[in-house]
């Protein structure tokens, strides 16, 4: 390196704002919902330490329960994308001819960037009780009364589904791509079945696409709103709506604070746990 | 290609900046109804304050002050009675000048019960501009019977039952099982007792309950359709839907309906105190005031718009207040300060019971 | 089973009927969406009353369409200038921390490293309320001290631009570090060895070569702030974005002009994406 000076100052260059960003906006902003966590307004108008804010979430069963319920929905419903979308995602990659493929994997991404708001307004259309579907058996005789959809959990599930699903499809169908047919081929003329290839080939195969993938929905899932505020009924209390309710309508940021710590940890550890299961690093999930 | 497309978001974005500049705006967050189009146009030709209005309701809109320390808008209007807790706390509110108010527009007992509610260290921090009541909305023909807070969890209507999940059910039923909610306004410990009771019938009778409403035009819906009979409700909506469908009517519980005031009040980094105050004194203008009742059915404070008010509001306040309903009614006194946690931890209860 | 290998006609046929199926599942809404903006009827429901443009075009007092509501139109204009200027911002950030972690070697990388992809397992609420937290304990320590109102540091536009930066950065840092992997570094070593400084031949030989990388990053940042919800609703303070006014718009009440507006989204990405799915074939 002959010109040492002039690398130094572009390396500042690139560093300076990378550095302000990772500081200002992830690192302190954490610190400062850590810190929070612990605080409340003492009666001068202070802040004072206090474990009050997790003792509430301990020892009322509702918030618990809504935690634990929320992210048991969160695996059930990453579980359920990874079994509806596999089959999608490798027909696309090696069944179909490559014609056809791309333009139905263009198809895949257009609810993608349309937007949440949109899609789940979508479902709302669909599932009311004077919506699609059931005017739809209404209109062909099947019931004479609507069948309640909306606003159950449900409903909930669907948009939950709908809104996360297709961040499986595209991470696991750009690991098929790159699986060699001839292995597949190999194998069943060596006589293996369809069950046998599937389970000893290409899900091992696909497994760094699969768990960038799974992490991804349940990223999304645990920490969504809307679907579960717009579609959800009258007890689908979801771990969110605890935070936003503490943010945006009563005034107690300190325990919204509390709330929001403990969901960022189960969301941490649980994709943890997947990446230590599966053998992975962080860094492969974004690419 | 991309080129062209990076360029014209550019161009829209410089409209867009352009579009909504200026120092002539009053930003309002308001409630549905509150702000009619046709005064909002007349109001930025008169003065040439061009008005730009948020819907909202008290909880979010005192959440949102208090995120942006009282800025962010220009004129607020919650409910007089949450007025001086959170102003107390977080100081998120100008005091109001009453002499650059046109009190001789108003009724006197109003202004004298904001004076008095939203009153903190001797200076008042709101304006009346509208009041109402809480109290139900029956289908007359499905629920013959319905005339309390009681009926809200009665198994005879199982199914049929709507509320909202908020703080007036908290109260409403209160009333309805034969306390006074407001008497223990003094003392917290009682209070939060009482409402520990509230919340078990509550959940106890969740299963009769069909869908918890959540707005103005959410409540009228679902007694609209059918599929509710008897519903906690606001007096103007229940007239709404008595228009279309006579059989049902907003209705005084037996044991008192609930007499709310939504005020004026100017958030304390307001950009445009003055334009606060000319549209405070433009909307209190008694045709003004008497326009936004008569499409609302919102009753106004001002003191002679009753004047030009339609035959059809003066039928439907004489149908549903008899003189004893109005001796009756519960007015919201302020809030004190942690008594809504204390309601806000029971509304996720009864939210989260299955 | 694959393309090359002989399949039994039911296995073959009950597959592409379970695909069929999933893509009618994926465009339902959508179509819902479409077909209900122009809906002869007030409620956004069936039964189908009539075909009409109401929902675009009216203005009269019972029927108010997309065209005539100022605030509809307002909010879109507000999400078109946040996901401008969020795009630049992450765009430029981006690049640097691409060319940083693939082409510099320093200490604390991975860490670094590590924390520049955290934005994407946060969930979106929690980049919210932390940055509203720090941003506000900011403000009114600077209020206090020194009797600064600082705008951008309470719930307003630039804070809205800022938290969708956070992580609108990581997306353009790794579209933009793939392509940065194919690059052949011999070319900027000649660069170098020409006498450029480092800076000049970034510039002039690993931008260009970066080009459709980068120009694809900013729409991606576009699109991920013009549709972002989660993080935005803690951040707004009176100008609210289309995603955000279309959450209150729907929790008060839905009228088909929400169609209206949902349908031109809907149109817009769809043609987007057949354009780019035709230029890119053209390039072939």
């Amino acid at each position: 390196m002959e010109n040492k000076k002039s690398f130094n100052i572009t390396f500042y260059l690139l560093i300076i704002p990378v550095l302000l960003w990772l500081i200002i906006l992830i690192v302190l902003p954490h610190i400062d919902l850590l810190i929070s966590s612990f605080q409340s307004d003492s009666d001068a108008g202070g802040k004072v330490f206090t474990l009050e804010h997790y003792a509430a979430f301990f020892q009322s069963k509702i918030y618990w329960l809504t935690f634990v319920n929320t992210a048991a929905y969160a695996i059930g419903i990453t579980i359920l994308a990874f079994i509806v979308t596999f089959p999608v995602a490798f027909y696309l990659t090696k069944v179909i001819s490559k014609k056809y493929s791309s333009f139905l994997a263009l198809l895949l991404l257009i609810p993608l960037w349309v937007g949440e708001l949109v899609t789940v307004y979508g479902w709302m259309i669909i599932l009311g009780d004077h919506g699609v579907i059931n005017e739809f058996l209404i209109y062909i005789g099947l019931i004479d009364k609507p069948i309640n959809m909306l606003y159950t959990n449900f409903s909930m599930s669907i948009g939950l589904l709908y809104i996360s699903m297709l961040f499986m499809v595209v991470p696991v169908m750009s690991t098929l791509e790159s699986l060699d047919d001839s292995l597949i081929e190999a194998a069943s003329d060596l006589g293996a079945t369809k069950w046998t290839i599937f389970t000893k080939i290409i899900i091992p195969y696909s497994m760094p696409g699969i768990t960038s993938g799974g992490i991804i929905v349940f990223m999304l899932v645990i920490g969504d709103y809307v679907a579960p505020d717009i579609l959800g009924g009258k007890s689908s209390l979801w771990f969110t709506e605890q935070i936003y309710n503490e943010f945006l309508s009563t005034f107690n940021w300190g325990e919204g604070a509390a709330f929001g710590f403990l969901l960022l940890m189960i969301s941490s550890s649980i994709i943890w746990l997947a990446l230590k299961l599966t053998g992975q690093k962080l860094e492969k999930v974004g690419s | 290609m991309k080129k062209l497309a990076i360029s014209s978001v550019a161009i829209a974005t410089l409209l867009a900046g352009s579009l909504y500049a200026g120092n002539g705006t009053l930003r309002l967050i308001t409630w549905k109804g509150y702000a009619p189009k046709a005064l909002v146009k007349k109001f930025e030709k008169e003065t040439g304050i061009k008005v730009k209005v948020t819907y909202s309701n008290n909880e979010e809109m005192i959440a949102k002050l208090r995120a942006t320390r009282g800025g962010g808008f220009d004129l607020a209007q919650p409910s007089v009675d949450r007025i001086s807790f959170v102003q107390k706390k977080f100081h998120i509110y100008h005091a109001i000048d009453y002499s650059k108010v046109n009190t001789n527009q108003i009724t006197t007992a109003m202004v004298k019960a904001a004076k008095k509610i939203s009153g903190v260290d001797g200076k008042v921090y709101s304006v009346p501009y509208i009041y109402g009541t809480t109290g139900m909305i029956v289908n007359k023909k499905l629920a013959p019977g319905a005339n309390d807070w009681s009926d809200l969890w009665n198994p005879k209507y199982a199914g049929k039952i709507s509320y909202r999940l908020k703080r007036p059910i908290l109260i409403g039923a209160a009333f309805g099982m034969g306390y006074n909610p407001f008497a223990l306004y003094s003392d917290k410990a009682a209070y939060k007792k009482l409402i520990e009771k509230v919340t078990k019938k509550l959940i106890a009778s969740k299963k009769y309950v069909k869908t918890y409403w959540t707005s103005g035009d959410t409540q009228k819906a679902v007694i609209t359709s059918g599929d509710v009979v008897v519903e906690s409700g606001w007096d103007a909506i229940g007239w709404q839907v008595h228009d279309k469908n006579p059989n049902i009517d907003f209705i005084c519980p037996k044991s008192g309906a609930l007499g709310w005031i939504d005020t004026f009040a100017i958030p304390a980094k307001s950009k445009n105190i003055k334009a606060a105050y000319k549209w405070i004194n433009f909307i209190l203008q008694p045709k003004n005031a008497a326009y936004v009742t008569n499409q609302s059915s919102y009753m106004t404070v001002s003191k002679d718009a009753p004047k030009y008010f339609n035959d059809k509001i003066k039928t439907d306040f004489k149908r549903s207040y008899s003189q004893k309903d109005i001796d009756n009614i519960k007015w919201y006194d302020a809030l004190p300060s942690g008594f809504a946690a204390i309601e806000a931890k029971a509304l996720d209860k009864i939210k989260a019971a299955q | 089973m694959i393309r090359s290998l002989p399949n039994s006609p039911v296995y073959k046929y009950t597959y592409r009927f379970y695909v069929i199926c999933f893509f009618i599942f994926l465009v339902m809404p959508l179509i819902a969406i479409a077909v209900l903006a122009f809906n002869d009827s007030s409620s956004v429901a069936l039964p189908w009353k009539g075909f009409t443009l109401d929902w675009f075009f009216a203005n009269t007092d019972q029927r108010t369409g997309l065209l005539a509501d100022d605030g509809l139109i307002q909010s879109i204009f507000i999400s078109v200038k946040t996901a401008f200027y969020v795009a630049t911002i992450s765009t430029i950030v981006g690049i640097a921390a691409a060319l940083l972690f693939e082409e510099e070697k320093f200490r604390l990388k991975g860490l670094l490293y590590f924390l520049a992809l955290t934005p994407l397992v946060i969930p979106g609420v929690i980049l919210g309320i932390s940055i509203l937290l720090s941003s506000t304990l900011a403000g009114s320590y600077i209020e206090q001290k020194f009797g600064w109102d600082i705008a951008f540091l309470s719930p307003s536009f630039w804070l809205v631009v800022l938290g969708q930066f956070s992580f609108g950065a990581t997306y353009v840092m790794l579209l933009v570090g793939a392509r940065l992997k194919k690059f052949d570094r011999t070319l900027e070593e000649a660069a170098l060895s020409l006498k450029a400084t480092r800076l000049q031949s970034i510039w002039y030989v690993t931008i260009p070569f970066l080009r459709p990388a980068i120009l694809g990053a900013f729409v991606v940042a576009f699109l991920i702030s013009f549709s972002n919800f989660n993080t935005t609703i803690f951040l707004i303070g009176s100008d609210p974005t289309l995603p955000v006014d279309l959450y209150s718009r729907i929790k008060f009440s839905s009228t088909p002009i929400l169609n209206a507006v949902s349908f031109l989204i809907v149109v817009f990405i769809t043609v987007a994406a057949l354009l780019s799915l035709f230029l890119n074939r053209n390039k072939k």
